[in-house]
């Protein structure tokens, strides 16, 4: 099963934790926005993107289980 | 305080930089020892948790020669879990105030603009529905596959939630989990007064448990631990 990510950009306020915890998914720019990289990886980035998750101060991502 | 913005006004002034400072300085102060004492009595309360949590902080000391490492602490579980299970308990914040922007409906009132506007974090923490039997202790509600935290961002709020969220919680977990990854290496602690007899004081802004509020502790000896020196024990002694 795969899986998609999503993020609320009322949210995120830029701190850039999740591009540190997976940098091939997320970044982080001079605007202060998270980017997503891939918005749909395969699961072996699954466990680096549950970090990114958990590790957001804001809480501001989501990842939604896909068919 | 001198960064102006596209107006070439100064955006902080020396109140809003002052306050700032002060919520740096001494927003993670009597919180985290609050909540540490706290990690204390609910794992003495429990004693399965404890022997969970003590049987992790041991195999990450053997495991590293008795080094403990920032990414070790990233991977307790049931320290972790015991950690925000105290924070869901007891909050030591148990209000959060936000300011009004929009016309804001309530259960039929209309709340206006420029209205402070309050929650109650205890409350919303035991809220049934989103937590199963929400008054137990029960640190397993965040060991994957669960996570009631996470799960229920709105309601798990110890450390609020949306983009004023505590930006010091990462901090303040890590400062918890090193401390409690040394003090049960090194120490057995007992309840020096009857279980339920530990309980809040409501009548600080940051609630504290209220005196007396006693525990035992010993020097450790570890019955399984490899060959060596073991610290002498000593009687035990009272410490609140």
């Amino acid at each position: 099963m795969g899986f998609r990510i999503e993020v609320d950009l009322d949210l995120c306020q830029g701190h850039g934790t999740c591009e540190g915890e997976a940098p091939e998914l997320f970044e982080v720019g001079k605007d202060r926005k998270v980017r997503i990289l891939d918005a749909h990886p395969d699961d072996g980035q699954r466990a680096a993107a549950e970090m990114a998750v958990k590790y957001c101060p804001t809480h501001a991502i989501t990842l939604v289980d896909t068919d | 305080m001198s960064i102006k913005d596209e107006h070439g006004v100064e955006q902080f002034s020396a109140d809003i930089i002052t306050g700032m400072f002060i919520s740096m300085m001494f927003a993670g102060h009597h919180t985290t020892s609050g909540t540490a004492a706290w990690v204390i009595i609910e794992l003495l309360r429990n004693p399965d948790v404890l022997t969970a949590v003590v049987a992790e902080m041991d195999a990450l000391a053997d495991a590293g020669g008795g080094e403990v490492t920032y990414q070790d602490l990233r991977e307790v579980p049931w320290l972790e879990s015991s950690i925000k299970e105290v924070l869901r308990l007891h909050p030591p914040l148990i209000l959060l105030l936000r300011k009004v922007v929009q016309p804001l409906d309530v259960e039929g009132f209309t709340v206006p603009p420029g209205k402070l506007v309050g929650t109650s974090i205890a409350v919303s923490n035991r809220l049934e529905g989103a937590f199963d039997r929400p008054d137990v202790f029960d640190p397993s509600r965040y060991i994957d596959p669960r996570h009631d935290d996470i799960d229920n961002p709105w309601n798990w709020i110890p450390f609020g939630a949306g983009r004023h969220r505590c930006v010091g919680a990462a901090f303040a977990l890590m400062q918890l989990k090193t401390i409690f990854c040394i003090l049960l290496r090194d120490w057995e602690l007992e309840l020096a007064q009857p279980a339920d007899t530990y309980r809040n004081d409501h009548s600080k802004m940051v609630v504290q448990l209220a005196q007396p509020c006693r525990v035992r502790y010993r020097r450790r000896v570890r019955s399984d631990a490899p060959a060596g020196e073991q610290p002498g024990g000593s009687s035990a002694e009272e410490a609140r």
